[in-house]
């Protein structure tokens, strides 16, 4: 058998000339400086700037307009239908004294307790139902823009702070605690304080946010926010619906899809906010009637067993 | 006269069915994770690394689409592609989108990799995995892709021609 002479070791050439290795070499060395580039450009500016001030930002007109005028065909509608985020409603207790307080005309009527905070994504996602829910018994005032923390889990969620809010109502009392804001200090490890509960309001969130009243929590989520009393006679901890629902999403845009009762983000706000109504109609004696004896709200009470 | 690609080494084959089998391991594990919730994910959740706060930040969504499905979805596309059935696939164009994926694949995980750095301030470790996974796809399908594409002429036709 003939040798062959030995083969020149050639440069593998491209079709247009190029060599072979060419195209693999820039594909993955451009990938490398891509990502070296971020993280150098990570390493020089730090953390990202937080958005939060922790100044107070009163919500615009339009948006409580959004938030609080509701549609009753929307309230009707959905009912208790929210087909994308389960919707949990508010615990009944057994047995337990009214939780009262007195309103601007000097009547003592069942007092609403929130407990929660301004960092809090949980407290984020409840605060829209629970403000659209106590609007059918009364008029807000006061209400700020906040987000939750944006180095928490579902970070900068939308939503509004009870910080400087004023709620006026013949049926209801409102009274909101936030007790923490959400700009944190890397330095205590914390956010910064805000609001603290009264003593009495103290004792409630130590009685009734544990486990012994709400059976779905366990022994180590006792003390969880938000938490709220409804009269003492229904309580809720945590959200009603996961802040996932809200993700990717503005204040605005919230507030404008409000109207829509197709949306999935409408469905579960105000799923939950029919099942708070349905609870807080158990406390006002049914009143006020056109709210109590809606469809939307009638469904979230055959729901509750109410 | 129709297009036709050229055949790919063994090891290329083996490496990228095995890389796609892990990629969609994990993005089955993300998947599940997005759903079930994000403490479902073994995973620390303080300190830089964490992916509760990854998998629930609003950029853990793209076109209002998680991105944990389309992960999935990339994955089960490239488990197919890269089967032993798809590398030996006649159809010129299989061979073309494997490429086109990786290489989309490839720019999206790099938009994932600025969020994480730059917006959420937070690594996912399980999304790392998978970013890991794709880069070492990208390696393996950019090293043979344009060669059995015919874009360049691969060494083994070289040498075969000499």
């Amino acid at each position: 058998m003939a040798n062959k002479p030995p083969a020149k070791k050639t440069p593998v050439k491209a079709n247009n000339g190029r060599p072979a290795g060419l195209f693999t070499w820039i594909a993955v060395g451009l990938v490398v400086v891509v990502v070296a580039a971020l993280v150098i450009v990570k390493v020089i500016s730090g953390s990202p700037t937080t958005t939060t001030t922790g100044t107070f930002q009163a919500t615009d007109a339009t948006t409580v307009s959004q938030l609080t005028t509701i549609p009753t065909s929307v309230f009707d509608t959905v009912g208790i239908s929210s087909p994308v985020a389960p919707v949990s409603p508010p615990i009944q207790l057994k047995g337990q004294p009214l939780l009262t307080g007195t309103n601007a005309s000097g009547a003592k009527v069942p007092k609403i307790l929130y407990v929660g905070a301004e960092y809090c994504p949980f407290c984020a996602a409840q605060r829209w139902s629970t403000i659209i829910a106590l609007s059918r018994f009364g008029t807000w005032t006061g209400l700020g823009n906040t987000t939750s923390s944006s180095i928490d889990v579902y970070a900068n969620t939308p939503t509004f702070t009870f910080l400087k809010a004023s709620y006026k109502s013949k049926y209801l009392v409102f009274s909101g605690v936030e007790e923490l804001n959400n700009v944190y200090n890397p330095t205590t490890k914390t956010y910064g304080a805000l609001q603290q509960p009264t003593a009495a309001e103290q004792a409630i969130f130590s009685k009734y946010d544990t486990s012994k009243y709400i059976k779905t929590m366990t022994p180590a989520d006792n003390g969880s926010i938000p938490f709220e009393s409804l009269g003492n006679q229904f309580v809720q901890s945590g959200a009603s619906y996961t802040p996932a629902t809200l993700a990717g999403l503005s204040r605005s845009q919230i507030a404008a899809g409000l109207a829509d009762a197709t949306s999935p983000v409408t469905a579960a706000i105000i799923t939950s906010a029919n099942y708070e109504t349905a609870a807080l109609c158990n406390l006002t004696k049914q009143q006020p009637g056109n709210v109590c004896t809606s469809p939307g709200v009638l469904a979230a009470k055959k729901a509750m067993k109410l | 006269m129709a297009r036709s690609a050229q055949p790919v080494g063994r090891w290329a084959v083996v490496a990228t069915f095995l890389l796609s089998l892990l990629g969609l391991g994990l993005s089955i594990y993300l998947t599940i994770g997005h759903f079930r919730g994000a403490q479902f994910l073994a995973c620390s959740d303080s300190g830089v690394v964490n992916c509760a706060v990854v998998t629930t930040s609003a950029q853990s969504y793209f076109l209002g689409i998680p991105v944990a499905v389309l992960g999935l979805a990339n994955f089960v596309i490239m488990v197919v592609l890269n089967s032993p059935w798809g590398w030996r696939a006649k159809n010129y164009w299989v061979h073309a989108a494997r490429f086109v994926l990786v290489m989309g694949g490839m720019a999206f995980v790099l938009w994932l990799v600025s969020a994480e750095l730059l917006i959420i301030d937070h690594i996912c470790l399980y999304c790392t995995g998978v970013h890991i996974v794709t880069f070492a796809l990208f390696i393996v399908l950019v090293n043979v892709g344009p060669a059995q594409l015919g874009w360049t002429r691969s060494a083994s036709r070289e040498r075969a021609s000499l």
